[in-house]
């Protein structure tokens, strides 16, 4: 595995007008390439360029793709699979006939949808009644109990149809129940007298008839919701339908897009095309052979070395290690590392999960994390465009491995549940917390691991960047720094005499020259800093602002103090930010000897059981999100500040597969 | 917010279905499945407003004691709103014993800043079952100067008017509490709206419904600079087919007044439009100002709420002009 950013190369060629639509399509079935302007390699040929001849108008098709989205969005379906992006048997799209079948699709969905309106609408009055009969708010409607001497049922049932209403009659009973609203009486009211009701003055039967009421309006609902759902497979079975062609209007419009998107990339002499981009390094001498397939040869194509560019204007591209999928979306989210340096994610795998299982070393609640992990990634997989949970898809990812290191460090530390039904494999965790731990470790043992932990950590970041420095041949930062080899061994002189410091029972730091002199001569070594920056930059050609010998002793002074703030409070607070690793993993345990105290309290039985299993819910919910978020802090602001500028560039080639903004290479 | 590309893209949305699939993943998402679930575009209203009420309250909790109690005061617009179309409601189906049907389920009817019982004033039988549904809120004065017959021959114009007049007395007590800065920060974005809508309310009941000067010093609403201007009384004096806005604003706002010298626009309707249209830029442009400026400010929240409300606005014309099938350009202008 490659821990550095993919090597990129600069194509450039040059094929004949002709062969262009040929090359535009083998260059989309590679999807490899970044395209740049040419205009923007050779500025100063860019006159002598014309933009793309016939202008594809890629939006037209995105606009109508996405309405075709939206259909199976409505039928629950998934857009079709990239893998049925075929540019060979590519074909003209009729957008008139095309845009018909989308309307004609959309209509029937429409005139479905006017059906549903009026359920809304019915379940609208079905919802005031309930409410009304159910808080038995009789002041908002009347119930009429009693029997029609004119007119039939139908008949009255007719006449209320604009009305909110309930009619029924009861099984046993010859009068009908005849629920309204009263704010409707003025309308009601003359109806009932055309039909000659008659009100049966019986008031007992009124309670009855609400309870027989609220059961009707309920039974509405339930229907409404019912023929709701019919409607939803309706609309869902229209889109259906024509499933085959818009799923076929979908690729050749994807296909459209992207064959667009090239095409904006090329410029043209009188009888050439040209076009540059980036690829990586890998995947070079198969473009190559792509680009002179497609023009029969008839092609010139260059290639420049990455080295003979600006880092900054180079793409970057990370290896895709499948595994590591999780962890690369951390780094994602932070930023794009610079070309050339080192990819994090593998390191913030090793760090993130080690500093998680730290703060939650426990088994048994590793297998939930692991068990809700895989459960989310079943759901997802069923359900592919299926709603977005609390858990989406990548936390499900990677709370199998977080479940996975807790079980884990639960084991090293003997933590099941809360209990120690096992032996540990290193030392009791449980027991150094609640000071009762066999080899006297206490909660100081355990920050001082934290310690060293971070210790670890700040170290490794301080390698990383050492590391991406020499790659980038920049040495003055590599010296003289505050993550340099100054910084670097300043920090490791703090550690070696706060670790003195501590042996001597906090009374002494080392004694003899060797701490002065370790201190003194890199500190008397970065006051050369300003200096020597302006002598480089000098050296190098590039413009610096005239100064007197006075002021940049000045400057120098300056820089160096805020250097020495930087690097002296910067590594001590950085160090000790690790201590909340121990701070974490020692609250999980007290929580848990708590509930476990409170289970005992309550007499165990049923209800310590239930206060146990409760107690490891809130800690699984609660400790769960705290560690996990604990670490991303640690990873975003401890380590990563050591080594990841985040000034890279995305790589982004036009390609058949669907990337969200950031390609990563894949290794098959 | 939403960015300009996004907006764009929303224009371009032929059907709702469209429209609501190019806002996933935006705060609108819920929209989406309302739609999906009922096939109601009322409901999608009813879904805005208590999506605003619930922004609203939302930044009160943050707030805390005057600028709590400000926030909550500005949430009265809200609720006067409500009020309004509850009231309306009540008078379709009470004095004018036409059948409200549905209608009530679209409005909001939980609380929003005052114990209101929304039920009770629909049902009411008589106006005076609504004084007393609101006997505990900053409305019951105003409501209470009203009797069911007067409304029966007079509309509810006068009511409707006469309590968003008490939502900008009850919000200006609040204000005047505030802090130096804040208070006058909002003092002058009340005081430039107060003048702006008295304008509007100017041309369209003086001149387009031709009120006279008595009934339409009642509307205006207070804090406004116009209505001491020497201008207003002599707007007032004139008959009303006489009666010039271009001379109105001449020395308050004297671009408003080139504005409607040239454009050449004669009709009320069109010079209202042009009235709205400036009230919106002078505000959009304070409001920009505000967001630029000192960000620890109750301007800050007042931006928010002018921004949100906006943005609202515009998904609910697109909503609107999409269902009725207006054409693409008109949308367009409507919404930028």
């Amino acid at each position: 595995m490659n821990v550095f950013t993919v090597p990129m190369k600069l194509l450039t060629a040059v094929v004949l007008d002709e062969a262009t639509e040929q090359v535009k399509r083998a260059l989309l079935k590679l999807g490899v390439l970044d395209f740049i302007q040419v205009s923007h390699l050779a500025p100063e040929q860019a006159s002598r360029f014309a933009s793309a001849r016939e202008q594809e108008e890629p939006e037209r098709y995105t606009n109508l793709r996405a309405r075709v989205e939206t259909l199976f969005m409505q039928a629950s379906l998934v857009a079709p699979s990239t893998e049925k992006l075929n540019p060979d048997t590519m074909q003209q799209i009729d957008m008139g006939r095309s845009k018909q079948l989308v309307d004609s699709v959309a209509n029937k969905v429409t005139a479905i949808r006017e059906q549903q309106k009026q359920l809304s609408q019915n379940r609208i009055r079905v919802e005031e009644l309930l409410r009304y009969v159910k808080n038995r708010q009789n002041t908002y409607v009347d119930i009429r109990i009693g029997i029609l001497e004119k007119g039939s049922v139908e008949q009255l049932r007719s006449r209320l149809a604009n009305q909110a209403y309930v009619l029924l009659q009861p099984a046993d009973w010859n009068d009908l129940v005849l629920l309204t609203l009263k704010r409707d009486r003025q309308q009601v009211a003359p109806l009932m007298q055309s039909l000659n009701w008659i009100e049966n003055p019986d008031g007992m039967k009124q309670s009855a008839a609400m309870l027989l009421l609220e059961d009707e309006l309920e039974k509405q609902l339930r229907q409404i919701d019912a023929t709701n759902a019919e409607i939803k497979v309706k609309i869902s079975e229209k889109v259906h339908e024509e499933r085959d062609k818009l799923e076929q209007l979908w690729c050749e419009l994807r296909l459209h897009e992207l064959m667009g998107e090239i095409t904006e990339n090329f410029s043209h002499t009188r009888n050439t095309t040209i076009f540059s981009g980036w690829v990586p390094l890998a995947s070079a001498k198969e473009l190559e052979e792509a680009i002179r397939d497609a023009s029969n040869q008839a092609c010139v194509i260059e290639w420049i070395d990455a080295r003979e560019m600006p880092r900054e204007e180079i793409p970057v591209a990370v290896e895709d290690v499948p595994l590591l999928r999780p962890f690369q979306k951390l780094v994602d989210n932070y930023s794009v590392p610079e070309y050339g340096t080192i990819n994090p994610t593998p390191f913030v795998a090793i760090s993130y999960l080690t500093m998680f299982a730290l703060m939650f070393a426990d088994a048994g609640q590793g297998l939930v994390l692991l068990l809700l992990g895989l459960l989310g990634i079943r759901y997802y997989r069923k359900n592919p465009q299926g709603r977005k949970k609390l858990i989406s898809a990548d936390l499900s990812r990677l709370l199998v491995y977080l479940g996975g290191a807790s079980i884990l460090s639960g084991i090293i530390f003997g933590s099941y549940f809360g209990f120690s039904w096992l032996p540990p494999l290193w030392f009791d965790y449980h027991g150094a917390v609640i000071g009762h731990e066999g080899a006297n470790r206490d909660v100081y043992s355990i920050l001082g691991i934290t310690i060293w932990f971070g210790i670890i950590v700040i170290g490794t970041g301080l390698l990383l960047n050492w590391t991406n420095l020499i790659r980038k041949r920049d040495y003055f930062h590599l010296l003289l720094d505050k993550n340099g080899i100054i910084g670097g061994w300043l920090f490791g002189c703090g550690v070696w005499a706060a670790f003195a410091f501590v042996a001597s029972g906090y009374k002494q730091l080392p004694e003899g020259l060797f701490l002065p002199l370790a201190f003194g001569i890199p500190l008397l070594i970065l006051l050369t800093k300003v200096p020597l920056h302006r002598y480089l930059a000098k050296k190098h050609g590039h413009v610096i602002e005239e100064k007197g010998l006075g002021s940049i002793m000045l400057d120098s002074v300056l820089e160096w103090i805020v250097d020495v703030l930087e690097i002296f409070s910067g590594f001590l607070a950085n160090t000790l930010s690790f201590m909340r690793v121990a701070g974490l993993g020692i609250a999980h345990v007290s929580l848990m000897s708590a509930f476990a105290q409170m289970a005992d309290l309550a007499g165990g039985k049923v209800a310590g059981i239930l206060i146990i299993v409760l107690g490891n819910v809130m800690v699984i919910a609660l400790e769960g999100l705290s560690a996990g978020i604990q670490a991303l802090r640690l990873n975003y602001y401890e380590f990563f500040t050591k080594y990841f500028t985040g000034r890279g560039l995305l790589y982004n080639p036009v390609s058949l597969r669907s990337h969200a903004g950031r390609q990563v290479l894949n290794r098959s | 917010m939403l960015q300009p590309s996004q907006i764009e893209q929303l224009m371009r949305c032929q059907t709702l279905e469209e429209l609501f699939y190019a806002l996933r993943s935006t705060t609108y998402e819920p929209l989406l499945e309302i739609y999906n679930e009922s096939g109601d575009v009322q409901r999608l209203e009813a879904y805005l407003l208590h999506r605003n009420v619930q922004l609203h309250l939302d930044v009160a909790k943050y707030m805390k004691d005057l600028h709590e109690e400000a926030v909550l005061a500005l949430t009265r617009k809200l609720e006067v709103e409500n009020l309004k179309s509850v009231i309306r409601l009540w008078f379709s189906n009470t004095v004018k014993h036409q059948n409200i049907d549905y209608r009530f389920g679209y409005l909001f009817q939980d609380r929003i800043v005052a114990d209101i019982d929304w039920t009770k004033i629909v049902n009411a039988e008589r106006f005076e079952h609504i004084i007393d549904a609101l006997s505990h809120t900053p409305y019951a004065k105003t409501v209470s100067t009203f009797t069911m017959e007067q409304l029966a021959v007079e509309g509810l114009f006068a009511l409707e008017t006469a309590l968003d007049r008490t939502w900008i007395h009850e919000l200006r007590i609040v204000v005047s509490h505030l802090p130096k800065i804040d208070r006058e920060l909002t003092e002058a974005v009340l005081d430039r709206d107060a003048d702006l809508k008295n304008i509007i309310n100017l041309v369209r009941f003086g001149w387009m419904y031709q009120l006279p000067g008595n009934e339409l010093r009642m509307l205006m609403l207070e804090g406004s600079d116009v209505v001491g201007t020497k201008e207003f009384e002599a707007y007032l004096a004139t008959k009303p087919a006489q009666r010039s806005v271009e001379k109105l604003v001449a020395k308050l706002f004297p671009s408003l007044s080139r504005q409607l010298r040239e454009s050449g626009k004669t009709t009320p309707e069109e010079q209202t439009s042009m009235v709205e249209h400036y009230l919106f830029v002078v505000r959009k442009r304070a409001f920009h100002a505000m967001l630029q400026g000192d960000p620890f400010t109750f301007g800050t929240i007042l931006s928010y709420f002018f921004l949100e409300e906006r943005q609202d606005a515009m998904i609910r014309t697109l909503i609107n002009g999409i269902h009725y099938g207006w054409d693409s350009t008109n949308i367009r202008e409507f919404v930028l």
